[in-house]
């Protein structure tokens, strides 16, 4: 049958823009309304205990590992179901501060990013201690060779990530260890070298850089040898400054505590031993210039996302990578990849006689730590599904899944992993000057153009000696605000003793809570209320600190 | 939307709407003694409609309750809690509610004028005025109820007000913190707080750098360990004065004399354990020439001090003194002969 005119224009008067865009947005509506309704069945009107665990970590294989972790603990307890909020990292830490203050965060939080939960006196209000459990076995390791150590002992590094030494309490449990390695493409490394092996020295590593850029100019390919990005590039750094560097220790480390503080570098800069005429600190230096020129154009500008694209399509031959971005990089590639750690100068190439050895990895003490939320209103279940997350057998699977490496002694890594497991040789830190502040900001700031070949190294120095000597901003004054901060933390951790010693005296304190007292009086006593800084100062600069 | 407002009407009563959530209002109103405190607290955490709703419930009775002991016992609870919570604000004004509930001497009268003092010392932002309360009420606390568990460490508070500079130009006083230290020592010497007292009061001395105040300060330590052999704090105490030796006294055996009489102990902080026992092998190594101790620190910091970093280096120097060199025990995977802690 044909529709009479009048019928059509009817329905035609209808078919208009105006109509469409109400219908999309109905449409939209409706979803939105859907959606909350669907989210608010789950978390409010579900028969079951409904736990949730928010994250930052998106990179591949992570939240599916989770879910399969999470399958079986829902199969052991089927009245529970939890879910995860993975959340990106640009964001997480407003996302997570946001949550916090509006108490609707989730059971089970990781403690990364946020103010609210790098702060240890907003971190003590909103989150709970673990000190009640870590003493005790974790009940999921039972039938395990581990079934009769405390909790806290179970972990590789004894759980120190979760352990905050201002509240002298643990108010966390990481689910991993991470580290950082330099990612490579074995097809383009055996392209420009005949080799596809691990780079073992620093020499042949600059010479991998040199080959890949001469293939690149040659096939017009434009490869970068390393994908620098801001991200990585301070590691980089950092890694090369213990190399050169740690060997000063003897000189400088005048509290021989085996560490090098900026103040110890401070001290010795002025006495001549670590300014920018020592033969480390040029030589350390010249060598970052040299391996910078391998970074690509513009790698300032790249975060580790945009350097992990280059990688993953081919154009860049090398990454410097944390452990996490395993999968993602072996997933996203369709090439073969190899893993080395940062190679350093070796014995008869340049700068192999200013290298002390290579920076450790002693202290890393777990990564991914997961707190436990004051306003969880299942507390217990959250902290038993903590347990279970870290428990030997199922951190291993968690891990596996994700392409991780474990962090609970006796579960094994996955061979992939192997070569990013932590290696506790080496030495700790290394000489650095950059202070904190006025001083910190100059200097890093210098750092670029030297780099970059702008201005020459006796500028640089220039540079970073006005810096440091700086009579209203420099060494001096960071010295002296350094003072200020002990004796103000002295002060502060007198709010956490006064709140230990309350609880004891009102009977309301955990067990172990005089021995925890006793530890936070310790340490403060042992600071001074900062006063050995001041004394320290007036020893080597010759006047009162109360001058800055 | 979410808001709150709290109305306080003039004379005894409030009248507060809590929250609104959705299409829901929570309203009370009662007594000011007690109540809007826990819905202060209620307000601050938003923990949901139905907790603050219990909140409101649970504590209506106490609004007209008057001195009712229970009322009072549950209140000093949700104070103690707050104030562990470092709730300050909240529990300043429960512990407020129970002093005006309860006859001045009591014992829940001088657990509440303590954890008020407490609440107003701690309370942020730091100010001349609750600071100068926090003294008001300690002062007042030791006045009225010196027996009282909580006077002792109310004199001793007093004495950390006088030390730490509390806010802007806050003066310290030494000489007045040192008077509060020994007045602790001289009345409660058989209560674990004289030890306490005593080591704060050798920090005072330490603290100034000034030589004969360094030395007056160790003398006081060393004659209260000698004498005080069951002293919960010793170990503490004699980390102390290692330190102290070690800078700024620079007398190194006796450093590393006081650290091994505070290790023998049991050091009261394990975390950072492997820096402490780097700087004991390099003082025996290093100042003292003592081979043996060397190599017992050394290894110490490999076999339960490798956290710090310093293992592989303690690997090498038992290596230059020719000693056994045991192997680095971190991130081995499926090494399993850890005994429990």
């Amino acid at each position: 049958m044909i529709p009479s005119a009048g019928r059509m224009r009817s329905v035609s008067r209808w078919i208009n823009i105006n109509t469409l865009g109400l219908v999309l947005l109905l449409a939209t509506i409706g979803l939105s309304l859907g959606r909350v309704m669907r989210i608010h069945r789950e978390l409010f009107e579900s028969d079951k205990t409904v736990l949730r665990i928010g994250h930052a970590a998106l990179e591949l294989g992570f939240r599916e590992a989770l879910d399969v972790v999470i399958a079986e603990y829902e199969q052991l307890h089927p009245d529970v179901k939890i879910i995860q909020n993975a959340v990106p990292q640009k964001i997480y830490g407003e996302w997570l501060n946001t949550q916090l203050i509006s108490d609707t965060a989730p059971d089970l939080v990781e403690l990364y990013l946020a103010s609210m939960v790098l702060d240890e006196h907003y971190l003590a209000s909103l989150f709970e201690s673990l000190a009640d459990s870590i003493d005790r076995p974790n009940p999921y390791n039972a039938g395990t060779p581990l079934a009769d150590w405390p909790w806290r002992a179970t972990f590789q590094g004894g759980m120190r990530s979760g352990f905050r030494e201002g509240l002298q309490d643990y108010y966390g449990a990481p689910i991993t260890l991470a580290t950082i390695r330099i990612y490579y493409n074995k097809q383009l490394l055996r392209e420009a070298t005949g080799s596809d092996a691990p780079l073992d020295s620093f020499g042949q590593f600059l010479q991998a850089c040199e080959s890949i850029q001469d293939l690149s100019e040659r096939t017009g390919s434009k490869v970068t040898p390393i994908a620098g990005n801001l991200y990585i590039v301070g590691t980089f750094l950092r890694r090369y400054r213990v190399a050169f560097t740690a060997g000063y220790e003897s000189e400088v480390d005048v509290d021989l505590d085996g560490l090098i503080s900026h103040r110890e570098s401070y001290i010795g800069y002025l006495q001549g031993t670590t300014d920018m005429q020592a033969s480390h600190i040029r030589a350390y230096f010249e060598c970052m210039k040299e391996l910078s020129r391998h970074f690509g154009e513009g790698y300032l500008g790249l975060w580790r996302d945009q350097a992990a694209f280059l990688f993953v399509q081919g154009r860049a031959a090398m990454l410097a990578a944390g452990s996490w971005d395993a999968t993602s990089l072996f997933m996203q590639s369709d090439f073969e990849i190899g893993v080395f750690d940062f190679p350093l100068p070796a014995e008869g190439e340049r700068w192999g006689e200013y290298i002390a050895g290579r920076e450790n990895e002693a202290g890393h003490a777990g990564s991914m730590v997961i707190g436990l939320y004051q306003g969880s209103k299942n507390k217990r279940q959250a902290l038993d599904f903590l347990q279970f997350l870290t428990s030997r057998k199922y951190n291993e699977m968690l891990t596996r899944e994700a392409g991780w490496i474990p962090v609970i002694t006796g579960a094994h890594p996955t061979e992939r992993m192997k070569p990013f497991l932590p290696d506790p040789t080496g030495y700790p830190m290394g000489v650095d000057v950059r202070y904190s502040g006025y001083v910190y900001e100059v200097i890093h700031g210098e750092e670029w153009p030297f780099l970059h070949g702008e201005i020459d190294y006796e500028e640089f120095a220039r540079r970073v000696d006005r810096a440091l000597r700086d009579p209203g901003y420099g060494g001096d004054r960071q010295w002296s605000q350094e003072y200020d901060q002990t004796w103000r933390w002295c002060r502060n951790q007198e709010r956490v003793l006064a709140t230990q010693a309350s609880r004891i005296l009102m009977d309301a304190a955990a067990p172990g809570g005089q021995e925890r007292y006793n530890r936070l009086l310790l340490q403060q006593t042992l600071a001074n209320n900062g006063e050995s800084i001041r004394y320290q100062f007036e020893q080597v600069r010759g006047k009162p600190i109360s001058d800055m | 939307m979410k808001y709150e407002v709290v109305v306080t009407m003039p004379g005894h009563f409030r009248f507060s709407i809590l929250r609104r959530t959705g299409p829901f209002l929570i309203f009370r109103w009662g007594q000011l003694r007690g109540v809007p405190s826990l819905l202060i607290r209620s307000i601050k955490n938003q923990r949901s409609k139905i907790k603050n709703s219990i909140a409101v419930l649970s504590f209506l009775p106490l609004a007209s309750a008057g001195a009712d002991p229970s009322g009072v016992e549950t209140l000093l609870q949700t104070g103690t809690t707050e104030l562990s919570s470092r709730n300050f604000e909240a529990a300043k004004e429960l512990f407020g509610s129970v002093i005006k509930e309860t006859a001045p001497g009591s014992e829940p009268w001088a657990h509440a004028v303590f954890g008020a003092a407490v609440c107003a010392h701690h309370r942020s932002p730091t100010t001349q005025k609750r600071v100068e309360d926090a003294a008001r009420l300690y002062h007042l606390l030791l006045e009225s109820v010196a027996g009282s568990k909580f006077a002792p460490r109310a004199a001793l508070n007093l004495g950390r007000l006088a030390e730490l500079r509390d806010y802007y130009e806050d003066p310290v006083d030494l000489e007045a913190a040192r008077n509060w230290y020994r007045r602790v020592i001289d009345r409660w010497p058989d209560l674990p707080i004289a030890g306490e007292a005593t080591l704060r009061l050798a920090a005072t001395f330490v603290q100034t750098y000034d030589m004969p105040e360094v030395r007056h300060g160790v003398d006081l330590l060393e004659t209260w360990l000698t004498t005080r052999d069951d002293e919960p704090l010793a170990a503490g105490m004699w980390q102390y004065l290692g330190d102290i030796y070690f800078y700024p006294l620079a007398d190194h055996a006796a450093s590393l004399s006081c650290y091994r009489k505070g290790e023998a102990l049991g050091f009261l902080d394990p975390n950072n354990i492997g820096t402490l026992f780097w700087r004991m092998a390099i003082l025996a190594e290093r100042f003292l020439e003592d081979r043996e101790l060397a190599v017992e620190y050394y290894g110490k910091v490999i076999r339960t001090g490798a956290a710090s970093g310093k293992g592989y280096q303690a690997q090498q120097a038992l290596e230059r003194l020719g000693a056994p060199v045991p192997e680095l025990q971190l991130f081995q995977p499926i090494a399993l002969t850890r005994p429990p802690e």
